[in-house]
């Protein structure tokens, strides 16, 4: 269970997020739209101490995470993964190290393991075991985004954040993409927040919905709820399709 | 239009102060900035678990790599060096020519080795991690990198600032042995001067204090090197210009650094001077 | 085989010497030697090619003025700080390590000034400078073209119909070329201030500049110039060079910039070794003429 209480966040003179307050359910999907730089990233990365808040209490299972250092956030790393919006891969390492990195650095499995547990989630993410030798900047945009969500999944956290995962892609990719995202977080049972401003994606996998507006949220609800909304704002966002 | 004239003048002196000192505010942040991330990357050497394997590789990218640099160079400088020393030698008259072989080798151990090897390792090494490291940060990697459950110091900067000192160390051995070949080299091919005689005078003038003094300059500018250049890599912000702002500034910051190091140790060695004269003049006796 | 040993220590002993070994198979080839002869003789080809492509597009118009006087900005006014800082210590390094190697040479500092002053003119007025300069003007050339080349600038300059050397390089080569000179002088001039400082304890103002003057002449000035220009073509040919080679995205413009920098040094390197090596002979050739 995520929770963020009347949070404040401001970058100088920019007051990012005006006091949200949001309950994130356990083993929902909910779905944060909104415009590009609304805050939608900058909400998610106050979960695993990317950002921390102006003000405000961001909890997760009832701790407060909000005055956490950094080694405190190593704990709540292990249980709240985060998958970038750029495929974030290492470059100077192999596929299979990017995706065994976070399974090393918790120091306590064999190398076969290891190389079980890689075989396993590069199945999940339907890539083929061969293209754990190559390096990021070889592969396909889609294939980097994969990398990126096995290097994630791998650990198999609690809460799952997704920056934008469909962001880029044709819509093809996205929709296998889309399918993918359903999977895991059936698979893991995880909770899951997904920062987008796809309206397809949406009305795919989300469970409810919130639309982030000049730092508040407009909308709490449901995916239908969100489709049959009167609410000006929310009406826009729905027929101009992206923001 | 006088009176104009005089009021720019005696405003000329504020205006040269402020700007003064608006230059030098960011200036002395950074430099404090650069200490507290170096006392912060002491910290995480000593924090398990040490990262081997980027260690080793690091060590592979900076030393080896930068091998063939360093001979060439470091052939050519003890040459340039040695050349130099010989006009200058021979405005004294023949009978200082034969130390030519101990002045070029103590200036070789003492300045020229330490300063050249660590502005070469600058200018391949320092500025490869700053770009590197910028090229990491703008990608957001360096977040992928905390996110996974590893810190960037000890992943990322410990590795690079032990390989970078150690390798600074080691080639400056490797420069000066190449330097004097260079140098004993030169002074036979281009001004007749036997290569026995050459080495003979450097018993009696390039000390162990100068090898000492050298040596320890070495691992100075290597301190600095990597913490200009990491610290400037991770500090990066702006996309691939900031990148290219990266490496300009570290490169910058880095010669700075060495050269006001540099100079900083010859005036204690100055200092000490006397008390080293004497106890050197006791050895040769 | 490194897992079935329990022992911690040794274990990380057996993984260093593992990677190190490994490490070694890869560095040492033949394959290697060759193709890091190969990429020697290519990248001196390329410079050689660039210089002479350079020169022959200095006199055509149109004459870009303009960018020849932007590109002096950058790289004399815009490097003069970086220059009078280091400068200023190397000057007063110098003078510091000449007291300590006179006294135990022959006992007697009065030449300290002297001795300096031809270390400044012939060598630290125009190759340091020269160096320094590669650092901060020859990084931030590769960087920018560098920059251009990756985002297709180039290939839209040569659909334009304008040739990237007469537009980028020569004006970067005429403003490096003038300003080199301009800056070793400036440069020697922040040496001898610096040494001044250094020296003055010892010396006053009036000494240090006759002992100066009784050591230095005609000779080393001419030096100085003919090493600035011999060098000043340096920084720009080489930094246009790797930027306009350069592929890959941010990782290789920084890449670029940094093998830029490094052979410039290098390259720096050898030529001064080769006008140090001739000069005196030259300079006595060309004076016994007049």
């Amino acid at each position: 269970m995520i929770e963020y209480d009347n949070v404040w966040k401001s970058f100088g003179d920019n007051r990012v997020l005006k006091g949200i307050s949001l309950d994130v359910r356990e083993g929902e999907t909910f779905f944060v739209l909104g415009q590009t730089g609304a805050g939608k990233t900058v909400m998610v990365r106050l979960l695993v101490g990317l950002l921390h808040a102006d003000s405000g209490a961001v909890r997760i299972d009832g701790e407060d995470i909000t005055g956490f250092s950094e080694q405190d956030f190593q704990r709540i790393r292990k249980k709240c993964g985060m998958v970038f919006q750029l495929p974030t891969l290492f470059d100077s390492m192999t596929v299979f190290e990017n995706i065994a990195f976070g399974l090393r650095r918790l120091g306590n499995l064999s190398e076969e393991e290891i190389g079980e547990r890689v075989k396993n989630t590069l199945e999940d993410v339907e890539l083929d075991f061969s293209i754990c030798l190559r390096l990021p900047h070889e592969l396909s945009f889609g294939e980097q985004k994969r990398v990126g969500l096995a290097r994630t999944v791998i650990l198999s956290p609690r809460y799952v954040l997704y920056d934008e995962p469909t962001t880029g892609l044709d819509p093809f990719t996205a929709d296998r993409i889309n399918d993918l995202v359903l999977r895991l977080n059936r698979k893991m049972g995880a909770t899951a927040i997904v920062v987008s401003h796809d309206l397809l994606s949406m009305n795919k996998i989300a469970d409810r919905v919130g639309l982030l507006y000049k730092g508040e949220f407009r909308f709490v609800g449901p995916v239908k709820d969100f489709n049959r909304s009167d609410d000006p704002v929310v009406a826009e966002f729905r027929g101009g399709g992206e923001a | 239009m006088i009176k104009r004239l005089f009021n720019y003048l005696w405003q000329l002196p504020f205006m040269v102060t402020g700007h003064l000192f608006t230059w030098l505010g960011p200036v002395i942040s950074e430099i404090g900035s650069m200490s507290l991330f170096f006392w912060q990357v002491i910290k995480s050497i000593f924090h398990r678990p040490f990262e081997v394997r980027e260690f080793i590789i690091q060590l592979y990218q900076v030393g080896v790599r930068s091998i063939p640099v360093v001979l060439l160079a470091g052939l050519f400088v003890g040459a340039i060096v040695s050349i130099q020393f010989h006009y200058a030698l021979s405005q004294f008259g023949a009978g200082a020519l034969q130390y030519l072989g101990g002045v070029t080798t103590s200036g070789l151990l003492r300045e020229v080795a330490p300063v050249l090897v660590s502005v070469m390792i600058a200018a391949r090494v320092g500025a490869y991690i700053t770009a590197e490291l910028a090229t990491m940060k703008v990608t957001e990697q360096v977040d992928a990198v905390r996110c996974l459950g590893a810190d960037p110091l000890r992943f990322l900067v410990v590795p690079r600032f032990l390989a970078v000192t150690i390798m600074i160390f080691i080639l400056t051995i490797l420069g000066l042995i190449i330097a004097t070949a260079g140098g004993a080299l030169s002074a036979y091919l281009l001004t007749g001067m036997g290569i026995s005689k050459y080495f003979a005078s450097i018993r009696s003038l390039a000390a162990a204090w100068a090898l000492f003094n050298g040596m320890f300059k070495s691992l100075l500018f290597g301190v600095l090197l990597s913490t200009v250049s990491c610290y400037k890599g991770l500090n990066t912000d702006g996309g691939s210009e900031g990148v290219g702002r990266a490496v300009n500034s570290c490169l910058v910051t880095s010669a700075i650094a060495i050269f006001l190091a540099d100079y900083i140790i010859a005036r204690l060695a100055s200092l000490t001077f006397e008390v080293a004269e004497s106890f050197l003049f006791f050895m040769e006796i | 085989m490194t897992q079935r040993v329990k022992n911690p220590t040794l274990r990380v002993i057996l993984v260093t010497l593992d990677q190190v070994f490994y490490i070694a198979r890869m560095g040492i080839s033949v394959r290697g030697i060759g193709r890091v002869i190969l990429g020697f003789l290519d990248t001196l080809g390329g410079i050689v090619t660039l210089l002479v492509q350079t020169l022959l597009n200095l006199l055509r118009p149109p004459y870009r003025f303009r960018l020849m006087i932007a590109q002096a900005e950058v790289a004399g006014w815009k490097s003069l700080p970086l220059i009078g800082i280091t400068l200023g210590f190397l000057g007063m390094i110098v003078i510091l390590e000449l007291h300590f190697q006179l006294s135990r040479l022959l006992h007697n500092t009065s030449l300290v000034p002297g001795v300096a002053g031809l270390l400044f003119f012939r060598e630290f007025g125009p190759t340091v400078v020269a160096a320094m300069m590669a650092a901060k003007v020859g990084a931030g050339f590769t960087a920018e073209i560098g920059s251009m080349n990756t985002t297709d600038q180039i290939d839209a300059l040569k659909l334009m119909g304008v040739s990237p050397v007469h537009y980028l390089a020569v004006p970067r080569f005429v403003g490096c070329m003038s300003m080199q000179v301009c800056m070793s002088i400036i440069g020697l001039f922040c040496c001898i201030a610096a040494g001044y400082l250094a020296s003055l304890p010892e010396f006053n103002l009036q000494s240090y500049i006759s002992i100066m003057n009784s050591y230095v002449g005609w000779p080393d000035f001419i030096n100085l110039i003919l090493k600035a220009v011999g060098l000043g073509w340096v920084v720009p040919i080489v930094s246009c060079h790797y930027g306009f080679r350069c592929r890959g995205g941010a990782r290789g413009v920084g890449d670029a910039t940094t093998r830029a920098v490094v052979t410039a040094i290098l390259i720096i390197i050898v030529i001064d070794f080769t006008i140090t090596a001739i000069a005196d002979k030259l300079v006595v050739a060309a004076m016994s003429f007049l």
